[in-house]
Order: structure tokens, then sequence, then C-alpha cells
């Protein structure tokens, strides 16, 4: 038996506890209609909506529903318990942009929903939003079957079992590793970096992380905080085509704040850069010339005394799981997302308490969630 | 000495500020003539078009402390402006 510890920002039900109170310490989500929950592959969300995917390969999805990124049936009304996406099943992978949800499936096809303002939904269909998951066409992606999506605030992602990347959404700042601009509802994904072998890839506010077969970073997109961890001229912050980080080895898994990033090793170390005034890197920073010290491209290590199995970033705090099934937090508190009780920023990680061994973690934007194993 | 003064004014005046966004990045409402911008804890900073008119730069999230500094040319927006573009035309 599982259950879902939630905490954070909940304006629009994104915490999954029928109510609209931001919590400032984990708090049990409501019943929804599994009669066991259990098994639970991935949980997290986007701007003010939350998934919970189950290892059956179903997602269900609760909060902001404006512009039907959760697929309610009425766009507009939030939608309070977690109800799963008509049509929708065999998921893979899920990922949440600020109003828009993209998954993929076991057998490697792509559904988009939610806000297509941006062109952030990557079909040829002209629509604003829709609450209806789109198929998109696989002879965008070669035909190809997909093995991983991504979503930033505004923009969207893919690649294929082959290693191929395709991006789409807004490009103003470099985050689609290619020339772009604010984009427009009706443009198809676009493959980026030919000549390298992608395994998964991860989007921020207005930046991109890819991760490469040999366990390298390459990084596009918005640097204004150091979040690409490159140096490069203070008044050009947008990096245009990935490059690659070359002081980075051994990389399991990444992860993208808006204006922050974190790595884990295979040794299980964590690394932070980018947006650091409200905690988001907990460790020190000397402060530099960016953003009057607001953010650093220096790759760092965060103290934490034992080893770590899983890194999540919110939209300005962080999230991690340990070996032995604790979790810490760090950053951004104004709404609880550091489940200490308090609304003070976190520089340093703190042990979240929590009783039961936790299995999985996961971030919205504002939000934070600990999956546990209880005993009925 | 007015230049070193100036300096000290723009640091502390950006400090206060989540971010600097380019009216460019907002969306536009026309139901509440107002532009929004995603605020990381789940709502909306948001200005309005007349506050923009008035030359209000300052957008303000409805649930939290943060503010955000709208980066905007004025004379787009001002009265004035739309006046003499109008009577422009029968010029």
């Amino acid at each position: 038996m599982q259950a879902i510890l939630a905490w954070g920002s909940n304006n629009h039900y994104q915490l999954a506890i029928c109510n609209q109170d931001d919590q400032s310490i984990p708090h049990i989500t409501a019943p929804f209609d599994r009669t066991h929950v259990c098994n639970i592959a991935s949980i997290g969300g986007g701007g003010a909506h939350t998934f919970i995917q189950f290892v059956d390969g179903s997602v269900y999805l609760c909060g902001w529903n404006k512009d039907g990124q959760t697929a309610g049936s009425t766009i507009f009304n939030d939608v309070i318990v977690p109800t799963p996406v008509l049509g929708i099943s065999q998921v893979k992978r899920i990922a949440c942009g600020w109003t828009h949800t993209l998954v993929c499936t076991i057998e490697g096809v792509v559904f988009t929903w939610g806000s297509n303002t941006f062109g952030q939904l990557g079909t040829d269909k002209i629509v604003a939003y829709t609450n209806k998951p789109i198929l998109l066409d696989p002879s965008a992606f070669n035909e190809e079957a997909i093995s991983s999506i991504a979503c930033g605030m505004r923009h969207s992602g893919c690649v294929s079992i082959t290693g191929r990347v395709y991006s789409w959404g807004s490009g103003n700042k470099g985050q689609l590793g290619r020339e772009g601009n604010h984009a427009i509802p009706g443009v198809l994904g676009v493959e980026i970096l030919k000549d390298t072998h992608i395994i998964d890839l991860y989007m921020g506010n207005g930046h991109s992380l890819l991760l490469s077969e040999n366990r390298k970073i390459f990084v596009c997109g918005d640097n204004s905080y150091g979040q690409c961890g490159l140096e490069c001229a203070l008044d050009k912050p947008y990096i245009l085509k990935p490059v690659k980080l070359e002081n980075v080895d051994a990389v399991v898994k990444i992860d993208c704040g808006w204006q922050h990033s974190l790595l884990l090793t295979e040794k299980g170390e964590v690394y932070s850069w980018g947006r650091c005034d409200y905690g988001q890197l907990g460790r020190e920073v000397i402060s530099g010339k960016i953003k009057e010290g607001k953010g650093t491209t220096d790759i760092k290590r965060v103290g934490l005394s034992c080893k770590i199995v899983d890194i999540k970033c919110g939209a300005q705090h962080s999230i991690v799981l340990s070996e032995n099934s604790q979790v810490y937090v760090w950053g951004w508190n104004e709404h609880g997302m550091c489940g200490n009780g308090k609304e003070e920023n976190v520089h340093r990680p703190v042990l979240v308490n929590i009783k039961d061994k936790v299995v999985r973690i996961g971030c919205g934007n504002g939000t934070s969630f600990a999956v546990i194993e209880c005993v009925l | 000495m007015e230049l070193l003064l100036l300096d000290y004014f723009s640091e502390v005046t950006m400090s206060v500020f989540h971010d600097e966004v380019e009216i460019e990045d907002f969306e536009w409402d026309p139901d509440t003539e107002s532009y929004y911008y995603p605020c990381p804890c789940g709502d909306q900073f948001v200005i309005t078009l007349q506050e923009l008119e008035d030359g209000e730069e300052i957008a303000t999230c409805p649930s939290c402390s943060l503010i955000v500094r709208v980066v905007y040319d004025v004379d787009q927006f001002s009265h004035k402006e739309v006046a003499i573009s109008q009577t422009g035309l029968t010029v």
C-alpha cells in the first residue's frame, strides 16, 4: 500500500487534498477513484497542475485547468480530485509545463494537451488550447518511437529510441537549441544536435539540458542566471545551440528548475548551479557578477552526508531522495515548499519530517510530493 | 558622484524584483484587459492595460510577495501616443 504526501502552493487544488490552502508540512492526499493506491511510478506537476503516474501506465491529473492542462472535461474549472485522462493509457513518461502536458507511451507515441499559445503542443492543428489529447504524427519524428519527453515553461521536446532530439514551442531564449522566436500554434518539432546520441532531456523556464548516451550534459537557452553552467557575456546570455559541459562526468540524472539546475552522479552526489537568491542551490555561493550575485555558473556539490538516489526541481526549490528513503529539501519557501512548517527560504538541505519509508519524490512549480510505503 | 548614486540606486531597486520581464513575454487577456506572466508559486503576475498606460512598471502576484519589473516602451501605451496616432490619420 502506498500513499502520497503533498506540500507547498495550493491555489488551484494542485496538492490533491480537496482544499485550496497552502501546506507547509507534508499532508496526506485525499482518496481518489483507485481503491488501492499502489505502484506509483512518478508524481509531479507544472504551473499549478499535478500528475500521478501508475506503473500500469495510467495517469491521473488534478489542479489548474484554465487551458485544459489537466484534460479535465470543463475547461477553466480546477480539477479537485485526481482524474484519469480519457483515452490515455500505457504511459511511459509524463511531463508538465506551465499550462501544458505531454506524455509518451510504451509504444513510443506522444500525446499533448493544454495551452498552445506558444506552439508548445507541437501540432499542426491551429488551436490556442485543448483539453483533448492530440496524438503527434510520428512522421514528425522520422517514424521512430519516442522514449522520453520534457516540458519547459512554454517549450517542449522529445528523444527517440535511436537518440534523436526534437524541440518545439517558445524559442526566444535559445531554449529549443536552435534559432527561434516566440513561436505560434501550428509548428511541428524540429530535430537538433544531429551528431550526438541523446537519451534524456529536461527543461526549465528558458533553458534546456540534454543527457547523452555517454553521460555528458549538453545545455542551451537562457543563461542569464548561469543556469546553463557556462561562462558567457552578461549582455548576451542566450545559448542558441547545445553546448557540451566539459567538466561534468558520470551523470545519472538531471533536472531543471526555472532558473537553476541539478545533476546526480553515479556516486550519489548532487551538484547545483544557476539561480541562488532563494537558496535554490542548497550550498554556499561566492557572490559573482551575474545578476548582482543572484546566480552562478559554477557547478558545485551540495553538502549532503548520505548517498542520493533521486533529484527533482520545483520552480525555485529542490528536493532529493536519499538511499535510506529520506527526503531533503531547500530553496524558496514562501508557500511551504520546503515542508519544515516555516516560510523563510532554506539555503541548505533540510530533512523533511516523514516517518514512513519514502519511495518516490516529485515537484510541480510550487509543490513538493513524496510517495510513502505504508501498512494498512 | 551622480553616476555612483545611480549605480547604487539601480542595484537596490533591482534586488526587490523577482525578475525583469519584457512585455512581449506576457500573455494578453482581452476579457480582463490585463497582461499575465507565470509566477513560480503557480499563480500569475498581472498588470492591467490601464496601469501600463499610466506608466506603472510593477506587475504583482495576487498569491505571494514576489513582484516583477515589466520592461516596455511607455510611449507605446500612453494615452498621448494613441491620441496623436488617431489624429495623425486626418492630417
